[in-house]
């Protein structure tokens, strides 16, 4: 280790400084992690962090550098600042540990950044996936400073957010975008934002979810925090990771510092931002409160359900110019005209036709006539244990499945096999919806293997790379269109291979119906479906398929599925170019990390061609 | 090994966002016709970037950088210091207040109030119920808003009490 030896100290001995400077307190503020050589290396990537030239590597001499540097009379940082004022939470440690004598200059600047805030406590706010896109179900993480100077009704609009996102240029191209985020090519920015911004942003203009976590930090607590990511912000910065050092695990690592009993930071591989908050709830004591702020598509929707049915005909009358506002007297057919109208105005890009800017207009100057209104529509959306992000099932899969085989053809007959199957993430159609957007798939690379009795050894059955659903039902006043895509290298069933590979993928749109809230969907979907491998005459088969199914989930924790594909095998011969294929699926959540499935799927095709049937139990373990 | 691991798995983490982008969103930049961004209502992303990660224009700056009139092409108003969390609300917010003024409630006008310095919300909500003809005029900016608002409050004893103006 290399130990700096410019730093020479008076007062305290050798000893109290090292044990200061490798104490978990002094580690998390200069954000040291642990190398694999055994030593400390710092996660920040550039700037003026450190005073010592060895202060990256080295805490000790980074702590002596420090006790100089408080004492000069010396200009740091972006802002010019004194060592002081631009590492305040280092200063105040040091100074009460070390009992330091050093006079205190003002700063000015650090005060106008901390006088804002008035912290009663921290907030860890996780926005959930855009509607009909489950490609964002990963969603993002912030942080609230929770203000005590508050009236009794006004909320937390006033409140201050602070996120923390690569800095990205608007005009960057999207493969430099996906390289650069990778390999840490962008530098991480924290911004800081009246909370009203963030739910503009989010609620209003991105239609997504907030979930607000509120966190058991007091004043004092909150104060390190926000003096630590000053020190970061003004001085430094972190590169971005996508994967691990992303906005999800620096929030964590910043929260550290203010809990310094709380250990969030030890993820493998990739953190998802859902699984910070997983993260946090497992500590005990750690969330004082949730809250939810549904989006604004989620919001009309709901106050629409509400409507009676004569409230619903005024509505529809109102938006489609059959009624003028002035004849409405209903306050509730007008607020939800003024929130259509809005949500509208939000999905086509933050425009209103003329017409509808009138409209908008006339239905609330007649809604102002109309008093305020004694029902409360704000309270129509409780936190129930069915939608919230920390009660979700964990992402890794570990899955152990044992089957039977039916192949009509060749040597073949039922034939028994295992499975062993690992995922890396994230959520598919028979997992239970719990935290996650219903009846929605995101799949991330995952890998099979199939041990068959009469043969020797595991075989590759399935390496999957991603799968992507969204079935969102059609309703009265939304109309979306549901799509599928998946890509994987998989073992063909319809054709007589022994255990070939090909690559496929497929790519479909249809529509969905749905019953009750989230209790069953109706989808239909055509799907262009190509096959890629050695084992096909032209080395690739295009086989377009209609596909009819339904998910149904008749108790909370039970899900079935049905699925029947009519395949059309384009470039076959005449008599095999059609085939059905069909699977029931089922599935039970024993609690959050286990569940067990029921998986069976044919395909049946003209008389004399192959057919195949497949079942399968399979037990499946979340962690 | 983790870092070639990683990069594998995160250009198939990546592809949905880049595949299927949602729409990009804007509504952060239209703040009426005031031509005065502040520095960070302009935060117009890529489509792609909203989904797994934000591209933010603004910094982390301390408040007498960015949250201040004079640099950001207000010039045309002049607002005293005390007057910025009002103006600064009202032009974040013009949509949803212009929508629950006309209920008279709710947390926008919540907020606005307390930005104001109002303290009785419930009498100013129903001030901005009954005026909301004057207040919320067709087409008029965020900023003109803010200003009929702070005349109506002057015209009303009690409330000029409650707001402290």
């Amino acid at each position: 280790m290399v130990r700096s030896t410019g730093a020479s100290v008076a007062g305290p001995s050798e000893l109290i400084l090292s044990e200061i400077a490798y104490s978990p307190y002094w580690l998390r503020l200069l954000h040291f992690e642990k190398s694999v050589w055994g030593g400390y290396r710092s996660r920040l990537d550039g700037g003026e962090f450190f005073f010592s030239p060895h202060g990256q590597r080295d805490p000790l001499a980074e702590l002596k550098s420090d006790l100089i540097a408080f004492k000069e009379n010396r200009q740091v940082g972006r802002l010019k600042q004194h060592p002081q004022c631009a590492f305040p939470e280092r200063f105040r440690f040091l100074k009460e540990k070390l009992n330091l004598k050093i006079p205190e200059v003002s700063c000015p600047k650090l005060k106008e950044y901390l006088e804002r805030f008035h912290p009663e406590s921290v907030t860890l706010v996780f926005s959930s996936a855009y509607p009909h896109n489950p490609g964002s179900m990963f969603g993002h993480t912030f942080l609230r400073v929770n203000s005590k100077n508050k009236n009794l009704n006004q909320q937390d609009l006033l409140d201050w957010g602070i996120s923390y996102a690569a800095q990205v240029s608007d005009d960057e191209n999207g493969f430099a975008f996906v390289f650069l985020g990778l390999t840490g090519g962008y530098r991480g920015q924290f911004s800081l934002l009246p909370y009203y911004a963030k739910v503009n942003e989010y609620v209003n203009n991105e239609s997504r979810d907030l979930w607000e976590y509120e966190l058991d930090l007091n004043e004092e607590e909150t104060f390190r925090l926000l003096r630590n990511i000053w020190e970061v912000e003004t001085n430094s910065y972190f590169n971005y990771y996508f994967l691990d050092e992303n906005c999800s695990y620096q929030l964590l690592a910043f929260l550290e510092v203010a809990k310094p009993d709380w250990n969030l930071t030890d993820f493998s591989i990739y953190v998802i931002p859902g699984e910070t908050i997983k993260k946090i709830a497992k500590i005990p004591g750690a969330i004082r409160s949730i809250q939810y702020r549904p989006s604004l598509q989620k919001k009309m929707m709901k106050h629409y359900s509400l409507l009676n049915e004569t409230e619903r005909n005024q509505f529809e009358n109102t938006i489609s110019f059959r009624l003028s506002p002035k004849e409405v007297l209903s306050s509730k057919v007008l607020d939800q005209v003024a929130e259509y109208l809005l949500y509208l105005k939000k999905k086509q890009e933050n425009s209103l036709s003329d017409e509808h800017n009138r409209l908008l207009r006339l239905a609330l100057l007649q809604r102002s006539h109309l008093g305020i209104a004694k029902t409360d529509t704000e309270n129509v959306f409780p936190v129930t244990e069915s939608s919230r992000p920390d009660l979700a099932h964990d992402t890794y899969r570990l899955s152990f499945a044992s089957g039977l085989e039916n192949k009509r053809w060749g040597d073949f007959q039922t034939q028994m096999f295992h499975e062993v199957q690992f995922k890396f993430a994230f959520h598919d159609l028979l997992n239970n919806d719990q935290g996650y957007t219903p009846f929605s798939q995101l799949d991330f690379p995952s890998v099979t293997l199939r041990y068959y009795n009469k043969s020797d050894f595991f075989r590759l059955e399935n390496l999957h790379f991603l799968s992507l659903t969204s079935l969102s039902p059609l309703k009265n006043i939304e109309k979306y269109p549901s799509w599928a895509f998946h890509l994987e290298r998989s073992s063909p069933k319809d054709i007589s291979c022994d255990h070939c590979q090909v690559v496929h993928f497929d790519l479909g749109a249809g529509a969905t119906l749905g019953m009750g809230e989230h209790t069953a969907v109706f989808y239909s979907l055509l799907f262009f479906q190509t096959e890629i491998g050695n084992s096909f005459r032209l080395g690739y088969r295009v086989l377009p398929k209609w596909q009819v199914g339904s998910i149904v989930k008749p108790l909370e924790p039970y899900k079935i599925q049905w699925v029947v594909n009519s395949v059309w095998d384009v470039f076959q011969s005449d008599r095999r170019k059609q085939f059905w294929e069909i699977q029931m699926n089922q599935s039970v959540a024993l609690g959050r990390s286990w569940e067990l499935r029921l998986i069976t799927q044919g395909i049946v095709s003209g008389a004399s061609t192959p057919s195949f049937y497949e079942g399968k139990v399979a037990l499946n373990y979340y962690f | 090994m983790k870092a070639s691991l990683a990069l594998v798995l995160s250009l198939v983490v990546l592809m949905p966002s880049v595949l299927w982008g949602a729409k990009s969103p804007t509504g952060m930049n239209d703040v009426g016709t005031d031509s005065c961004g502040l520095g960070w209502q302009i935060t117009q992303k890529k489509s792609f970037l909203a989904t797994t990660t934000r591209g933010t224009t603004n910094a982390f700056v301390p408040p007498s950088f960015g949250m201040t009139f004079g640099t950001l092409g207000c010039d045309k108003h002049s607002f005293a210091k005390n007057e910025e969390a009002g103006v600064t609300f009202a032009m974040a917010n013009q949509e949803n207040l212009a929508i629950e003024m006309a209920r008279g409630q709710g947390e926008y006008v919540a907020g606005f109030a307390h930005a104001l310095g109002c303290k009785n919300v419930e009498a100013f909500g129903q001030m901005a119920q009954n005026h909301y003809e004057q207040i919320v005029r067709e087409s008029g900016t965020a900023v003109e808003m803010y200003q009929n608002v702070k005349a109506q409050i002057k015209q009303d004893a009690s409330l000029s009490a409650s707001c402290g103006v």
